[in-house]
């Protein structure tokens, strides 16, 4: 009997713990929603902070320029600042993290379900069956809408002029070209927002190593760990540089990109010009 | 000898194996490589007094009180660079100090040299090398002459994303005091740890084998070790307990050039009295971002083969507002065993107790960006079952460091 009533509270410990199994799919787009709201929040914060921090940077990196001293007293507060900003940029991308992890594991059974209720139609009565297909495909839709590809950039679209485009085509490239002009300006924004953290992040992660060094010459020798996180921040030093590196090179693409962009536009321009004729 | 055979063995097992990974991985495109920075040297000076006051009991059949000067004052240099790379570091320090240089029966001189480097050839390996030699003379006082080096080469693997790592290390410790021979050591040891870390955080726990051989003994011992550590943006602190157990230790009979049994120097706690007198030349307290001069903590405990140890050691550093840095140690120890400095059987040889607490405070103010205030205080106290090992030790000094 013992056993019986441990068996129970434990299902029902396991029904209580994994909800997802028990949901149903309207339960789990909502939930699915919910994530997806709150991960634009997340984005939508990480944005400002990265705005904020890169300012910061910036005029750390003036300030570091201008003065060598390593007390300077304004200089300090500056760095604290950013170490402040920093941290809570790492809690705002550990918070997107877990986003899109959670809206894996939810799409997962989110399909997992839809495919088990497809099936199931089959064995249905055919007259409710299309009905409920046409729900289903529906559900699947709205789902895709809220987890479609969001990360990395694509690639800036160029379009060229050709000899046997008109003036309306030439219109609907020179529409492309312009909206194609201000995407990449804006990527070339946010990266360039971004670079000013890395070096930022990079300024602060230095002097860390450096008094860190300093401190382990200090503390007793048979203290390992205090040695050996020394290795630690030089490896979060070299990937910060790494990730530094591979943003320049997305940049040094979007640059190139932007040029390419700006060439076919006058291109299409001058062409247009010459087939609407003067006036 | 079969110990560093084996060290070397699973040393070079770990460098086929990463040598093998690597040839495994060198299809892929290479990432982007982080640019080299050259050397950074900062040589400094360093003018320093220091008081200290030493309470030793008379030793001996004829008891002879050291006399040793309260104040002295002490001129130091030094210098330190380092060079990193994408996947190296190098770190090099190497100090000197006159201990009143002016005072010729107190004059003594004192050499140490750091180097740790290491080398990450793939992300989940990394390959460590420390060493550090101390190199001491008194004109004066033949007994306080000693040299002694510590080397270390360790390897650390730790999968990509992984927050636990596995490492090895094995060690070469040996030590030569051409006065007092039978002080003397060699120590062998190999390290197996498994470690756990995050930015802010770290943890390890270790097994280790220690082989000796001096003297008056050969043996090994056991070692077992747990250590946190806490890395905030200003504080950093640091706790390690060891547990030493000894094995199979053998006595060996140790005869002086003039044919004298180790008698003379046989008891443990003479020894370690003298060994406190060796090294007190070098007890001038220096505070350097090059070097710290620690002999009571490092060196004078030393020999303590054949015993049983607990050692607690904790570390706190905390950096101030204007890069003024205040950090302070303490360490416990405790041991019990018998004494392997004296003829096996005899009444010196018996067993006996012994605790020891040290504690130092250090601090550091950049004045200008070139003159820097340092302070440093230290308290060492040994007590034990024998009267003669009681005694202890005070510490003060203050001066300044040039930093060029």
């Amino acid at each position: 009997m013992r056993e019986v009533r441990t068996l129970a509270v434990a299902l029902c410990c396991l029904a209580i713990a994994s909800p997802l199994r028990a949901a149903t799919l309207d339960d789990l787009e909502r939930q699915i929603r919910d994530v997806v709201t709150e991960r634009q929040a997340s984005q939508k914060e990480r944005g400002r902070l990265v705005a904020e921090a890169a300012a910061l940077a910036d005029a750390i990196s003036a300030a570091q320029r201008r003065t060598q001293a390593r007390a300077d007293a304004a200089l300090q507060r500056q760095l604290r600042d950013f170490d402040r900003l920093a941290r809570q940029l790492d809690a705002v991308d550990r918070a997107l993290k877990n986003h899109d992890t959670t809206i894996t594991r939810l799409r997962l059974v989110f399909d997992a379900e839809i495919d088990k209720q497809t099936k199931a139609l089959s064995r249905a009565d055919a007259s409710t069956s299309a009905a409920r297909a046409s729900e289903l495909e529906a559900a699947r839709r709205r789902v895709d809408d809220l987890t479609g590809p969001t990360a990395g950039f694509r690639p800036l679209l160029v379009v060229r002029p050709m000899a046997t485009d008109t003036v309306a085509d030439l219109d609907q490239k020179l529409a492309v070209l312009a909206a194609e002009l201000a995407r990449g300006t804006n990527a070339l924004k946010a990266l360039d927002r971004d670079l000013s953290v890395l070096d930022g992040r990079g300024i602060v992660t230095r002097r860390l190593l450096d008094d860190l060094e300093a401190t382990a010459r200090a503390a007793p020798q048979d203290l390992r760990l205090v040695q050996r996180q020394v290795d630690e921040v030089q490896q979060r030093l070299r990937d910060l540089e790494l990730q530094r590196i591979a943003l320049r090179r997305v940049r040094e693409a979007i640059v190139s990109g932007l040029a390419d962009v700006d060439l076919q536009g006058r291109a299409c321009r001058a062409r247009r010009g010459t087939l609407a004729g003067p006036g | 000898m079969r110990l560093a055979v084996v060290a070397c063995v699973v040393v070079g097992l770990m460098c086929v194996a990463t040598a093998a990974l690597g040839q495994s991985s060198s299809s892929a495109p290479p990432p982007p490589q982080a640019p080299a920075t050259a050397w950074n040297w900062r040589p400094s000076l360093f003018v320093l007094a220091s008081a200290d006051e030493n309470t030793d009991p008379p030793v001996g059949a004829f008891p002879v009180t050291f006399e040793e000067p309260s104040f002295a004052g002490n001129l130091g240099a030094g210098v330190d660079g380092g060079r990193r790379t994408a996947t190296t570091r190098v770190a090099v320090g190497v100090f000197g100090l006159v201990r009143s240089p002016l005072s010729g029966p107190d004059r003594a001189m004192y050499v140490g040299g750091r180097v740790s480097g290491s080398w990450q050839p793939l992300p989940a390996w990394r390959f460590d090398i420390r060493d550090s030699a101390k190199l001491q003379r008194q004109p004066q006082l033949d007994v306080a002459g000693f040299q002694r080096n510590n080397a270390v080469v360790g390897v650390e693997w730790r999968p990509t994303a992984s927050p636990i790592g596995l490492s090895v290390e094995v060690g070469d410790r040996r030590r030569d005091l051409p006065a007092l021979e039978v002080l003397g050591f060699a120590r062998q040891s190999a390290t197996f740890g498994l470690v756990s870390s995050s930015p802010t955080a770290a943890a390890e726990i270790g097994v280790g084998v220690q082989r000796y051989r001096a003297p008056t003994a050969t043996g090994r011992r056991l070692v077992a070790s747990a250590e946190v550590a806490k890395f905030g943006r200003a504080t950093l602190a640091s706790a390690r307990y060891a547990f030493v157990e000894p094995r199979s230790d053998r006595s060996r009979l140790f005869t002086t050039e003039s044919g004298e049994q180790a008698g003379e120097f046989s008891d443990i706690d003479r020894a370690d009295f003298l060994e406190q007198l060796a090294f007190a030349g070098s007890d001038s307290t220096i505070a350097s971002e090059v070097f710290v001069l620690d002999p009571i903590e490092t060196d004078s405990d030393d020999w303590d083969f054949g015993r049983r140890k607990h050692v607690v050691v904790g570390y706190l550093s905390h950096q101030f507002a204007g890069e003024a840095v205040l950090s302070g140690s303490l360490r416990y120890q405790r041991r019990n065993g018998p004494n392997l400095l004296a003829p096996e059987g005899s009444v010196l040889a018996a067993p006996f107790r012994d605790d020891r607490v040290a504690m130092r405070v250090t601090f550091r103010r950049p004045m200008t960006r070139s003159l820097i205030l340092v302070a440093q205080a230290s308290y060492l106290r040994n007590r034990g079952d024998r009267p003669i090992i009681n005694f202890s030790r005070r510490l003060l000094g203050i001066g300044v460091q040039i930093q060029f």
